[in-house]
């Protein structure tokens, strides 16, 4: 349970974009990760849109190569290596999308979705393919005779499904998903979710759980990590970040989720503002501007993250005076 | 306000059914469908995607897609029936007396447009001010949303503008005019949480100021549990439950409702 699948230490990424002025300039979409994730967890990542959270989620997933940092998957270290030497590492994490529509090809029958990445790793032969492809769509929840059928002519669930029968079909060890729910209808969110969580068991899978719904994601994680503009400002067993948040964001986010049966009334207490540009990060503590405890050491020193027990990490001044 | 003057509610839609015109004959979308809204409440219309919410709001403000087309009922809007009224008489309450916020900002507002002058189209549409004077009330109403810095920002073009800002210019446009009836379809669906709340104030104010009623079309319970008065539940182009919000939240009656609130995954009420 406590082996270390993929291990993050410093990880960046960063982006030449075009300034508004139109100078050149660098976005650091994710800036100075470290993290562990175990073998057969649930990892949760959450952040308003914008901070970096799929970018990080493509970096884990070697999707996007990184700009500095290092990157361990299954104790092997994916920094720096050709297309070739990457590939059989491709294989152990794969990927779901948010969007179900654009992430499968309308003009591919569900068979040749399904196969195509069995093709690309040349394994089995044309039936064995097939055959694979029929037991995992059989395994979520649809049925041999599907493979027939073209993406139109699946719902919204379906199509979910086929993506994650595709991600598991070269049998991986983490999947990445990345707001695998968000767009669908409330009734079928919960059936991928289920979905999920009884493949994870059968299957022996490790996610990496992308969602800026904290409700889902406190449904399906076993920690949770915060992201504020790229960087990771909390991680935490997840009834750990949802009974006692330590940085004022997470405090924020939790606050400003909707509850059923509250009444006429505003949603906590709004979090003023937008996140600050990426392009231009304030200086000292991302959070800050918006912070209703920012005091001076915010504005100038950036906060490490920090843990007293190794288990709950928090990067902020105040933590320890907040909580 | 309602110059007709009628007492009652503010909206009643009375039986309506819609749906569109197909080589096979006609589709239903909507099947007797009935609520009334009375000043300054807000009700909520919910239900999933094809349940034929949206189809109703463009059912009241007339802007049925090619094809669609209302069979038969009625939309009394301060005893006027909407379903009767010639188009030019429709278009001079849309936009003035009933507007609309749509889900996603960044598809309604015009890309070649600044936003300033989006905000100002509807003042020198519904209210005769020149071109200066609909700059400054743009402004005004930018500053009115939340908009930090409105001068500079209304020069501002939609793209350059976060989620939740354009939301806010979105509501500007909608609230220019001081409508009396504000439909909101799913106007915090495709924000972070954060600018969710800030949204849900920004429309809770402008009722408490201005008694704007609302049609708060969404599909999360857990959002409409903050904003409504009364729900009503719309399943496959019916309304299968109607009924104040904490009775409906509280104590659902159809089998559909208690569907959809066990599977709206969210925090209770009590505070964590």
């Amino acid at each position: 349970m406590s082996e270390t699948l993929l291990a993050a230490r410093g990880l960046g990424r960063s982006f030449s974009v075009r300034r508004p002025q139109g100078r050149p300039g660098t976005v650091w979409a994710v800036r100075d990760v470290s993290l562990e994730i175990r073998r057969g967890e649930t990892l949760g990542l959450v952040g308003e849109s914008g901070c970096g959270k799929s970018t990080l989620g493509r970096l884990l997933a070697l999707l996007v190569p990184s700009t500095c940092g290092e990157l361990e998957i299954a104790g092997r270290s994916v920094v720096g290596l050709s297309r070739r030497r990457l590939k059989p590492l491709r294989r152990c994490v794969q990927m779901v999308f948010q969007d179900p529509v654009s992430a499968l090809n309308p003009r591919h029958p569900v068979a040749a979705i399904l196969t195509e990445p069995l093709r690309n790793y040349g394994i089995g032969t044309r039936s064995e393919r097939l055959e694979r492809a029929a037991a995992l769509l059989e395994a979520v929840g649809l049925s041999g005779t599907d493979l027939r059928r073209y993406p139109h002519e699946l719902s919204g669930g379906q199509r979910q499904r086929v993506a994650l029968a595709r991600a598991l079909i070269l049998d991986p060890g983490l999947v990445v998903a990345d707001e695998p729910v968000s767009a669908l209808d409330v009734s079928i969110r919960r059936q991928i979710l289920d979905l999920l969580t009884d493949l994870k068991e059968r299957f022996g899978l490790t996610y990496l759980f992308i969602g800026h719904d904290l409700a889902v994601v406190r449904q399906i994680a076993d920690r949770v990590a915060v992201m504020y503009l790229g960087r990771i400002v909390e991680l935490a067993p997840r009834d750990r970040l949802f009974a006692s948040p330590a940085h004022p964001y997470t405090r924020a986010l939790l606050e400003a989720v909707p509850r059923l049966g509250t009444g006429k009334r505003s949603i906590g207490r709004a979090l003023p503002g937008d996140p600050a540009s990426a392009l231009d990060p304030p200086p000292g503590c991302p959070f800050h501007p918006r912070c209703r405890f920012a005091s001076a050491i915010c504005r100038s020193i950036r906060p490490e993250p920090y843990s007293a027990d190794g288990i709950h990490w928090v990067a902020c001044h105040h933590a320890d005076a907040l909580q | 306000m309602g110059s007709h003057g009628v007492t009652g509610p503010l909206l009643a839609v009375e039986g309506l059914s819609a749906g569109f015109d197909t080589p096979d004959g006609f589709r239903p979308v909507l099947e007797d469908v009935s609520f009334t809204l009375a000043r300054g409440q807000t009700l909520a219309l919910v239900g999933e995607s094809g349940s034929g919410k949206s189809f109703t709001a463009l059912c009241l403000l007339g802007l049925l897609p090619p094809f669609g087309r209302i069979r038969s009922g009625a939309i009394r809007f301060d005893g006027v029936d909407l379903t009767t009224l010639p188009e030019p008489e429709l278009a001079a309450l849309r936009g003035a007396r009933l507007s609309m916020i749509f889900q996603e900002p960044a598809s309604a507002l015009n890309p070649v447009f600044a936003v300033g002058w989006q905000v100002a189209e509807a003042f020198r549409l519904h209210r005769a001010l020149t071109r200066r004077q609909a700059r400054a009330a743009a402004e005004e109403m930018l500053a009115a949303v939340g908009i930090a810095d409105p001068s500079s920002r209304a020069r501002a073009y939609p793209h350059e503008l976060s989620g939740g800002m354009r939301q806010r210019v979105m509501i500007a446009i909608a609230l220019a005019c001081d409508p009396e009836i504000l439909i909101a379809d799913e106007p915090t669906t495709a924000l972070d949480v954060t600018v969710q709340a800030q949204i849900v104030d920004l429309l809770l104010e402008q009722q408490r100021r201005a008694g704007t009623a609302m049609l708060f079309i969404s599909h999360d319970l857990a959002v409409v549990s903050h904003l409504a008065d009364e729900i009503a539940v719309l399943s496959a182009g019916r309304i299968v439950e109607r009924g104040p919000a904490s009775r409906v939240i509280q104590r659902p009656a159809h089998p559909y409702t208690r569907a959809l609130l066990d599977a709206t995954a969210c925090f209770e009420v009590d505070r964590v």
